[in-house]
């Protein structure tokens, strides 16, 4: 399984969401459809282009009570966000 | 937490961009978790024909918005308009067709595609979504 550090901490990342070229809301369809493949407690990574996500992401995360670990853009303008399966 | 609303959608206009953006409201409505209850009416109901779409005519503003958005398509930004019916459909989304606008439209249940549910009546509708938020489109 894929390793990723946030915030000093190691975390392993059980599945990843490409979801960069994608418009609003595919991103977040994506992410959810994958969530439900995954277990609980797992970790998601989900990589997009799409502006949208800067506020749909926590928005998604805190409507559907799942965890939000981390969101930003690398160099390339790409977004990468963490999000933690903490709801079934 | 309290339980989030569903959200119903009235799509009565046949524009292209429209019902496309009607769609893809009920696609984020359904990846956050909300029951989704569409009802077709009207100029909306011709999409819903069997082969419809190609024959549809559009003015000149939808010719254009149905350009760029099937230019997107292309390019793999959005998803194909058959896609995301499909899409909705399989994420537990309910197609209702207008009995009233079937009638004025000289439509037959048969016409339509698998993806239709029931058709009803508005009144039927409002039932249904008494709790929803609701838009007409």
């Amino acid at each position: 399984m894929k390793e990723t550090e946030i915030n000093g901490q190691n975390l392993k990342v059980a599945s990843t969401v490409d979801a960069v070229g994608l418009f609003c809301p595919l991103p977040v369809v994506k992410l959810k459809l994958e969530l439900e493949k995954i277990s609980l407690n797992d970790v998601i990574e989900l990589l997009a282009d799409d502006p949208g996500v800067l506020d749909d992401l926590p928005a998604w995360c805190g409507e559907t009570g799942n965890k939000l670990l981390s969101l930003v853009k690398n160099k390339e303008g790409i977004f990468i966000a963490h999000v933690r399966k903490t709801k079934d | 937490m309290s339980a989030k609303p569903g959200l119903g959608i009235i799509i009565h206009s046949g524009s292209y961009d429209r019902i496309y953006h009607g769609l893809s409201l009920a696609l984020a409505a359904l990846a956050l978790g909300r029951e989704v209850k569409i009802f077709f009416s009207y100029w909306a109901l011709e999409y819903l024909r069997k082969k419809a779409q190609a024959d549809i005519s559009l003015d000149k503003e939808a010719a254009m918005h149905k350009e760029i958005i099937e230019r997107n398509i292309e390019r793999g930004h959005l998803l194909k308009f058959n896609e995301l019916t499909s899409q909705v459909k399989n994420m537990g989304a309910k197609f209702y067709v207008c009995t009233s606008s079937m009638g004025l439209l000289n439509i037959a249940r048969d016409e339509l595609v698998q993806e239709v549910d029931k058709s009803m009546g508005i009144t039927t509708f409002l039932t249904e979504t008494a709790d929803f938020q609701l838009l007409f489109i």
